[in-house]
């Protein structure tokens, strides 16, 4: 495809918000990603994005369209294409994740090993057919009907009245690819690499993997509500899904403002209200977390540093606390004002999030290929949208589950600094994983 | 006054463009440019100062900064600035050792013992600046050294401050950049009023 992507809007509806079942079955039947929060009035604002049948895919080194013409593609492209999109400037124009690994194409080659999943894309931003935008609060929904310049393929329509039936899931054979033991001695690997000057952190996770049976749309919707969570989502494309849960927002670019916010700092939450205080007071006040909490401030100011005028870049509060059922966290909030606002400058300043590889970055990252050994796949990536005026806003796809060709798997792991201890460190990663646990076996 | 051009030395770290900023509203009229530690262009380029970032691993492992300070630095008496592993790097291209820190810390701020002068003229006695190193010299290894010491970690005989006696050398074990450190951009300035002050 040599002449440019031209995509034009063939009309914008208001319509009844949808379910969320309702949702999550067109999502799953026509190719689809819904960017989800808890509605909660703690909000005031709970929006959902959410993108059905998929035109064109970028793939991070290829962009894919519907009628199944392939070109090599720099990730320029998705700010070109966004540029020239005739339409409303509120639209959504991408939809979608990059995972992790394509980290590897974002720096200077041969810094990592090009680990690659062998099931889920390297990315998968996309410029859907219908992009719906839904205010739960006012319950009020925008349904944008996009349209590509040239493209040969005819797309389904939306059909809202057909019901939407959840069968039951099953999952068995769970299983992790480390146990306590192993997990342990990388966490002492880590301590070794600190002590002999070659990080300060590094996270490291594993990976937890099961026999998935039924429903992916009772998964998702039992997913979606199985939290407290602000920045969730549901992703489907051809046998792939990716349901996240995640409490994490990467960056959100809104004018010419880029706000980040890393989490660090996790303490399990109790059904007793005063034990609760006191693990609230204990984290807050807790050295290790503040200490690892201020390194990843530090790292974000820099990666922020990379695309913002000099002087703007600000901590706006240090820390504040995020309650979840299961747990609880600390977080930061770091903004400042963009030089240039490009989805391409941005990626490769910010790419991967510092709060889920380490510090220094690259170094960090090199040990944890070494140890964790296999790709992580979108897992620790992020999942967002672009709108046409270039604002946007990712997550950090943490606590997160992916399933392909009925293997469900999901990571868990914790930033490891100096001052962990590993028996805490591997405790932690399982107070994480207990929410998805609970949720993937609901019997037990 | 033509601006300094300053080549700010990556090696390959996180925090090397939170210096790129503070460095910008420290010193006025610059032109700063980072060079990532592998880059061999600077052999052939001018500039008025170098400034060696912080980074991963030891002095040992900086790309090319001893070649540089063999070729260029040294010869033409080019002001160098450096910060963490560019402070130790100081300290190892003079042959004294870089050891394993009896206090190793990251993201924590300590208290200085500082001399007041050069480097802290204008600043109180004391005020936290952030530390993230597990490598550091030795206050008394520096001895018979050509450096005089600025300052050391309040209560351990850690290396905090140097400058060499006679080149316009100058290196510092804490962040600066760091948003936990206070008056960063006081010091940096400090360094560019006595590195440049006679022009």
């Amino acid at each position: 495809m040599n002449n440019p992507i031209i995509v034009y809007q063939e009309n914008i509806l208001q319509i009844t918000p949808p379910t969320l079942e309702k949702l999550i079955c067109w999502v799953h039947q026509l190719g689809g990603c819904l960017l989800y929060t808890t509605p909660n009035t703690n909000h005031s604002l709970c929006r959902w994005i959410v993108g059905l049948v998929p035109m064109i895919v970028h793939k991070g080194l290829e962009i894919q369209t519907a009628d199944q013409s392939l070109t090599v593609s720099p990730l320029h492209l998705i700010d070109t294409i966004t540029e020239q999109a005739e339409t409303d400037p509120e639209c959504p124009i991408w939809i979608g994740y990059v995972g992790y690994d394509f980290k590897d194409w974002l720096e200077e080659p041969g810094l990592y090993q090009g680990l690659k999943d062998s099931e889920f894309d390297y990315c998968h931003l996309a410029i859907y057919r219908y992009v719906l935008e839904i205010d739960t609060i006012k319950a009020e929904a925008r349904l944008y009907t996009l349209a590509v310049e040239g493209l040969d393929a005819s797309f389904p329509e939306l059909d809202f009245n057909a019901s939407c039936y959840f069968s039951a899931f099953h999952v068995s054979n769970l299983n992790t690819n480390k146990n306590r033991e192993q997990f342990i001695c990388d966490v002492e690997t880590i301590k070794k690499y600190i002590r002999a000057g070659d990080i300060y952190q590094a996270n490291l996770t594993r990976v937890i993997t099961g026999h998935f049976e039924g429903s992916v749309e009772l998964l998702a919707l039992n997913l979606l509500k199985s939290n407290n969570i602000e920045f969730g989502g549901f992703f489907s494309n051809q046998g792939k899904t990716i349901i996240s849960t995640s409490p994490e927002r990467f960056f959100k670019v809104e004018g010419n403002r880029i706000t980040t916010s890393p989490i660090k700092g996790t303490i399990p939450r109790t059904d007793n209200e005063a034990e609760n205080q006191r693990r609230v007071f204990q984290l807050t006040n807790d050295t290790k977390n503040r200490r690892e909490l201020a390194m990843i401030v530090d790292l974000l100011r820099n990666d922020l540093s990379r695309v913002c005028l000099p002087g703007s870049v600000t901590v706006n509060s240090f820390p504040e606390l995020i309650a979840l059922n299961n747990v609880y966290h600390l977080v930061a909030h770091i903004s400042g004002q963009l030089g240039k606002k490009s989805f391409e400058t941005i990626a490769k300043a910010l790419f991967p999030g510092g709060s889920i590889s380490g510090c220094p970055k690259i170094r960090a990252c090199q040990i944890i290929e070494e140890l964790e050994k296999i790709a992580r796949g979108p897992y620790t990536g992020m999942l967002g949208y672009i709108r046409k005026n270039q604002d946007m806003d990712f997550n950090i796809l943490i606590r997160t589950v992916m399933l392909a060709n009925s293997k469900l798997r999901f990571n868990v792991g914790g930033g490891i600094t100096l001052l962990s201890d590993p028996d805490d460190e591997f405790m932690e990663t399982c107070h994480k994983a207990r929410n998805i646990l609970a949720t993937i076996q609901p019997q037990k | 006054m033509t601006p300094k051009r300053i080549i700010l030395f990556d090696n390959y770290d996180s925090y090397t463009h939170n210096l790129y900023h503070l460095l910008t509203v420290s010193i006025p009229e610059t032109d700063i440019q980072v060079c990532r530690n592998t880059n061999r262009q600077l052999f052939s380029e001018n500039f008025d100062l170098l400034v060696g970032g912080p980074g991963p691993c030891t002095p040992n492992e900086t790309g090319v900064l001893k070649e540089l300070f063999d070729k260029k630095i040294i010869p033409q008496q080019i002001p160098y600035f450096g910060v963490c592993l560019g402070m130790q790097f100081l300290a190892w291209y003079y042959g004294y050792p870089i050891k394993r820190s009896q206090n190793p810390t990251h993201g924590d701020t300590i208290l200085l013992k500082h001399s007041g002068t050069t480097l802290f003229q204008n600043l109180p006695q004391k005020f936290p600046v952030a530390r993230y190193n597990s490598l550091e010299v030795d206050v008394y290894d520096l001895t018979q050294s050509p450096f005089e010491i600025l300052a050391t970690e309040e209560n351990t005989n850690a290396v905090m401050a140097l400058r060499h006696k006679t080149l316009p050398l100058y290196g510092i074990q804490f962040h600066p950049e760091s948003f936990i450190t206070q008056f960063g951009k006081e010091i940096l300035h400090n360094f560019y009023k006595q590195v440049f002050s006679n022009e």
